[in-house]
């Protein structure tokens, strides 16, 4: 049965009918085939979402570039924060595929209109933070997108494919760092134990509200975009997460943690409010992540303003 | 092909499709598009996004102008599609035939000799009834990387041992998941159900 609120003028029940079947046989839609308009909306939003994610975060790590502790640590990291700009790069390109333009995407993100992940605003206060967000931030990441390379849409789930490989780098050297920290002086302890107190929770937060609160979760599912909740993914995350934490002598900030019956790690309350504030940018670095984008925009201007009077030479002397 | 999205005037520079080849006795296939101003930009931007890993050899990028594409269902509502006039030449031919995920979504499988691009479309039918969808480009609108050693060491090399891996080729520090796992005490999922 389709929704009738997803079907919009100019839509036909029929189209929907062969659309849904499509999805239930698990096909792979691209971009020259007939799309409902709601499913268009959606992955343009999830997908530039996603991408201002990747871009943006590269400003938390980025910073810490200059006082990598060691040659090894500050090639790896400069490795993953350029891996980051280039899965911006992938997911524009997917989102582009259906009909946005770059420059609607960025003037959104530098507008502040559009959303990013929220684990982003939160600040890098010491060198174990780098290796907390590869190991959680990048994690929870890995859990969301090894789902959506299932996804209904080819170029955003063979955008995944390729992103989810060079995120499992970054997961793998982010455990690392912290599992020789976790075995180090009382100093590299307290050091990433502070950052797990201060990660766990918005490595939790990120995979999204509990699916009683997640509005657009139905329609992603029915639809084959989102082949997960957002619950489902987190309980996978700490499964996985939960263990290895313990195992590398750490403890983590939720009292109410406990395995059931089942095997399943289960969480305390989340406290929702700062997740919140966090999204709306009353609380976190918002403004100063968008400030840094901005400032990196404008500065490139040049660059983009050469690119276009050299495009504009090749078209001038070819019709010569 | 793409359905307008907003009423905006698309200021962007033109869409190439890039082709991609991961070894020389390997077809080009379609990996997605680029916006770009000129044929080099087309090129460099294609191997930043596209080449970051693993392998390839070669790169191609035609501009969406130059190309003609239609499915099954497409030609029977506007059989005149096949009439489309251009450039008589070598013709380049691209076939979708699966719509399973996939890396790619259309392989280069040769070129025919054609009065235009209507009459290249035409014998891409016949020669492949089955396609889910057509693909036709002439050979004089590609731009392509060149072969020579320098090339491929300046522009393929990099990425060549930059191969996918599975998350499971990197394992866990220890082997408490692992260990849980086999003895059922972790389930590799929160709960069944859903899409495999």
């Amino acid at each position: 049965m389709t929704q009738p609120t997803l079907i919009q003028p100019g839509e036909t029940a029929e189209q929907h009918a062969a659309f849904e079947a499509r999805i239930a046989r698990g096909e792979k839609i691209e971009p020259g085939d007939w799309m409902p308009a709601e499913y268009r909306r959606q992955l343009i939003r999830m997908i530039s979402q996603h991408a201002h994610s990747e871009v943006v975060g590269m400003l938390p790590e980025g910073e810490w570039i200059t006082r990598a502790p060691s040659l090894k640590r500050k090639t790896i990291l400069i490795a993953k924060v350029q891996d980051e700009a280039g899965h911006g790069q992938y997911l524009y390109h997917a989102a582009e595929t259906l009909g946005i333009s770059r420059e609607e995407m960025l003037d959104a993100l530098l507008s502040g209109r559009a959303k990013y992940s929220s684990i982003f605003n939160y600040p890098t206060l010491t060198w174990a933070d780098v290796g907390m967000i590869g190991w959680l931030v990048d994690g929870a990441a890995i859990k969301n997108q090894t789902m959506l390379a299932g996804c209904s849409y080819g170029p955003y789930s063979r955008a995944m494919v390729r992103i989810c490989s060079e995120e499992t780098f970054h997961h793998k050297q982010g455990k690392e760092m912290i599992v020789a920290y976790a075995g180090g002086t009382p100093e590299q302890r307290q050091m990433a134990q502070d950052a797990l107190n201060r990660w766990w929770w918005p490595a939790l937060m990120m995979l999204g509200p509990h699916d009683a609160d997640s509005p657009n979760t139905g329609v992603l599912t029915r639809w084959g975009i989102k082949l997960k909740t957002n619950d489902e993914v987190r309980q996978e995350f700490i499964n996985e997460h939960a263990p290895e934490l313990l195992e590398a002598g750490l403890t983590i900030p939720d009292p109410d943690l406990h395995q059931d019956a089942d095997g399943n790690w289960r969480h305390g309350p989340i406290h929702w409010d700062e997740f919140w504030a966090v999204v709306k940018g009353q609380q976190g670095l918002n403004r100063e992540r968008l400030g840094a984008r901005r400032e990196a925009h404008e500065d490139g201007a040049w660059v983009r303003e050469a690119l276009e009077a050299y495009a504009a030479r090749q078209v001038a002397q070819a019709a010569d | 092909m793409t359905q307008p999205h907003s009423p905006r005037p698309d200021t962007q520079w033109p869409r190439w499709e890039v082709f991609k080849q991961d070894a020389p006795n390997r077809p080009h296939q379609a990996v997605g598009s680029v916006h770009a101003g000129d044929p080099q930009h087309a090129l460099l931007t294609a191997r930043n996004v596209f080449v970051r890993r693993p392998a390839a050899v070669s790169l191609w990028a035609v501009r969406e102008a130059d190309l003609l594409t239609a499915t099954p269902e497409e030609l029977a509502a506007r059989p005149e599609v096949l009439e489309t006039p251009g450039e008589a030449g070598t013709y380049h031919v691209g076939l979708k035939r699966t719509h399973k995920r996939s890396m790619t979504f259309v392989d280069l499988v040769g070129t025919v000799e054609a009065s235009g691009p209507g009459d290249a479309l035409r014998q891409a039918r016949e020669g492949h009834p089955d396609a889910l969808t057509w693909l036709v480009f002439p050979e004089s609108a590609v731009v392509r990387t060149d072969e020579d050693p320098g090339t491929l060491e300046s522009w393929f090399a990099p990425a060549k041992d930059k191969t996918y891996k599975q998350q499971q080729f990197y394992g866990v520090i220890g082997k408490h998941v692992g260990e849980l796992k086999r003895e059922g005490r972790m389930p590799g999922r929160a709960k069944e159900g859903g899409q495999p």
